[in-house]
């Protein structure tokens, strides 16, 4: 009879053990992500979507690093160097290519560990099929801009015209020395149902609508790309990037 | 004999014998309070179908006969109360003697509380009065008057007998009383040892923006004969979809609980209310992630219910309950990447309405 109590408050309990007290974790909307914890670049190049690469072109380099890192051990670090003439856009990348949603968020968390002066930086872009006949092309930048001496900025460019109106009324602040999440959400569509939403730690900084990409090939790059960078090489740690079908912002968590 | 005195009961009841009896007693008080009795009492069929005889097998003779003359567990009228007043009427003696005499099987008075009726069982007679005040020296009173009837009509007629000690001193005659004799109800089956209440249920949880509205069905299980009873109780409903924070989830719970149920009895429906824990096997899936999975919790906490359904005894009567589940460290639901969503309701709310079945 003992036993039989004994072996009914185990059985209890361990159900209890299990149940109570317990998160209830009932999914995700991360399609994917890369906290770079494995020490390389799987994540990037076990194509989650069409094709995927991280590459640096000598004397720029791509490594994952513990120097810094947003959460966790490590994160990917972005070097430039021979910067003063870059007509060809040489630099680090990390590439998502084609097979992504029609709609998504991208996510990427930055680290800056100095302020430098440039012509252009850009640390992410959008591409997409344009021209007749479609192909692929560079449709969107978002650069690092040094709008004064130690103060570092954002722009976005768009490659079909010029630069795209921010929607706050001062130039936004990129912190130095510190991570920054930048956020987009590109919907893909060639009529004026397209969008471009950009959030810089979760405030928005731009919200445009339009055409976009003629087609439903999507591509975003995670780069260091610049011309004219001071001091060289330019360091750029990036970490905890993601594409989700719902905004990460500041506090997401792209794991457990 | 038994017969004769209940005859003799009754005529005293109803037809105004009273007034012959005042004869032969110093004071009206005893005929006219039967009168008052005869006015407010219902009286239980005297025929011995359903009722069990009052022999007290356990206390069995003692030296003088004289253990627990009265017994039951009632507390309006108590016990010792109606013994104090019977004495007043017959000679303690000749009630034992009645009662215990020799030859005789040993026998008790039993006196039962039925909230606002009592029964009272003397020598395989049953009577149950309704008086619903529950005055409870009345009610000894009227159960000591009841008594004396069967055991010794003759004593309340014998005019010598007030004149002896312990008597009591004649009151005023009481105000003339309108007789109305009424038909006698069925004396009331024992209270069922098993009920079982089988019912659709309807249980949602307080707190979420989208109300989930769980149906399906109830089972509850309430074991013993008396006024406090454990009772167990499940449900199975089905799935239902809710909100929880910015997740859309299908919810699905499995609600068993364990506790008490105590009841107030009364002539047309017992009310109930119940207290125990409660333990819910909780699952949910989100609707619209992504990647969706479907996680399963346990919850712990506690329940009180309210119910009332038609006093029959026995077989199957009908009855309604309200119910509220509390549950102080509900799961928390959580997705990626925006976290945790919030809490399942601390708060389950529901309601039965079905049958129930005493055996």
């Amino acid at each position: 009879m003992r036993t039989r109590v004994t072996n009914t408050l185990l059985v209890v309990s361990g159900l209890l053990a299990l149940g109570c007290g317990r998160d209830l974790d009932v999914g995700s909307d991360v399609l994917w992500s890369s906290r770079f914890e494995g020490g390389n670049f799987a994540e990037w190049t076990s194509a989650a979507f069409g094709f995927g690469n991280e590459s640096a072109t000598a004397p720029n380099t791509i490594e994952v690093s513990s120097e810094h890192a947003h959460q966790g051990t490590y994160a990917a670090k972005l070097t430039v160097s021979s910067t003063a003439t870059n007509p060809g856009g040489i630099g680090s990348s990390l590439v998502q290519n084609g097979g992504l949603p029609t709609q998504a968020y991208y996510s990427a968390w930055y680290y800056l560990p100095q302020s430098v002066t440039l012509y252009y930086w850009v640390i992410m872009k959008f591409r997409a099929e344009l021209g007749n006949p479609p192909t692929q092309a560079e449709l969107f930048d978002v650069n690092l801009t040094n709008p004064s001496a130690g103060k570092m900025s954002l722009r976005v460019y768009d490659h079909r015209s010029r630069d795209l109106p921010l929607s706050v009324p001062e130039t936004p602040d990129v912190p130095v020395n510190a991570w920054f999440q930048l956020e987009a959400f590109y919907r893909d569509a060639n009529d004026s149902t397209g969008r471009l939403t950009l959030w810089l730690d979760g405030q928005q900084i731009l919200d445009w609508q339009g055409a976009t990409g003629l087609t439903s090939w999507v591509a975003w790059d995670v780069v260091s790309v610049g011309e004219s960078l001071s001091p060289e090489p330019a360091i750029l740690y990036v970490d905890d990037c993601a594409i989700s079908r719902t905004r990460v912002g500041p506090t997401g968590l792209l794991a457990e | 004999m038994a017969h004769s005195n209940s005859n003799i009961a009754e005529s005293a009841l109803g037809h105004g014998l009273c007034v012959r009896a005042c004869r032969y007693l110093h004071s009206c008080v005893i005929a006219t309070t039967l009168l008052a009795i005869g006015g407010r009492a219902y009286a239980a069929d005297e025929a011995q179908k359903t009722v069990e005889p009052s022999t007290n097998e356990s206390s069995g003779p003692s030296a003088q006969g004289l253990l627990d003359p009265v017994i039951g567990e009632s507390l309006c009228p108590l016990p010792d109360a109606i013994w104090q007043e019977l004495v007043t009427l017959v000679p303690r003696e000749r009630l034992l003697a009645r009662l215990r005499g020799p030859g005789k099987a040993n026998a008790s008075i039993q006196v039962e509380d039925l909230g606002s009726m009592f029964r009272v069982s003397v020598l395989d007679k049953v009577r149950e009065y309704r008086e619903e005040a529950r005055e409870c020296a009345y009610r000894a009173k009227v159960a000591a008057l009841f008594v004396a009837l069967i055991i010794d009509p003759a004593a309340l007629l014998n005019a010598g007998l007030c004149e002896q000690p312990p008597c009591s001193p004649a009151p005023e005659p009481a105000p003339p009383t309108r007789i109305e004799i009424q038909a006698p109800p069925p004396a009331l089956p024992p209270r069922t040892l098993v009920r079982i209440e089988l019912s659709p249920t309807f249980i949602t949880g307080l707190g979420a923006k989208d109300l989930a509205a769980h149906w399906g069905g109830a089972l509850r299980f309430a074991l013993g004969r008396g006024l406090v009873v454990p009772v167990l109780g499940a449900a199975a409903l089905w799935p239902a979809d809710t909100t929880v924070g910015y997740l859309q989830l299908r919810q699905w719970r499995l609600p068993v609980d364990f506790g008490i149920r105590a009841t107030l009895p009364s002539s047309w429906i017992d009310f109930y209310g119940e207290l125990g824990f409660a333990v819910a096997l909780l699952s949910e899936r989100a609707r619209d992630l992504a990647t969706a999975k479907t996680q399963t919790g346990i919850e712990l906490g506690g329940r009180v219910s309210l119910g009332a359904r038609l006093a029959r005894r026995a077989g199957l009567t009908p009855f309604i309950s309200l119910q509220a589940e509390f549950f102080p460290d509900p799961p928390r639901v959580f997705a990626l990447p925006e976290g945790v969503a919030g809490r399942t309701p601390y708060v389950w709310m529901g309601a039965c309405v079905g049958a129930s079945w005493g055996m």
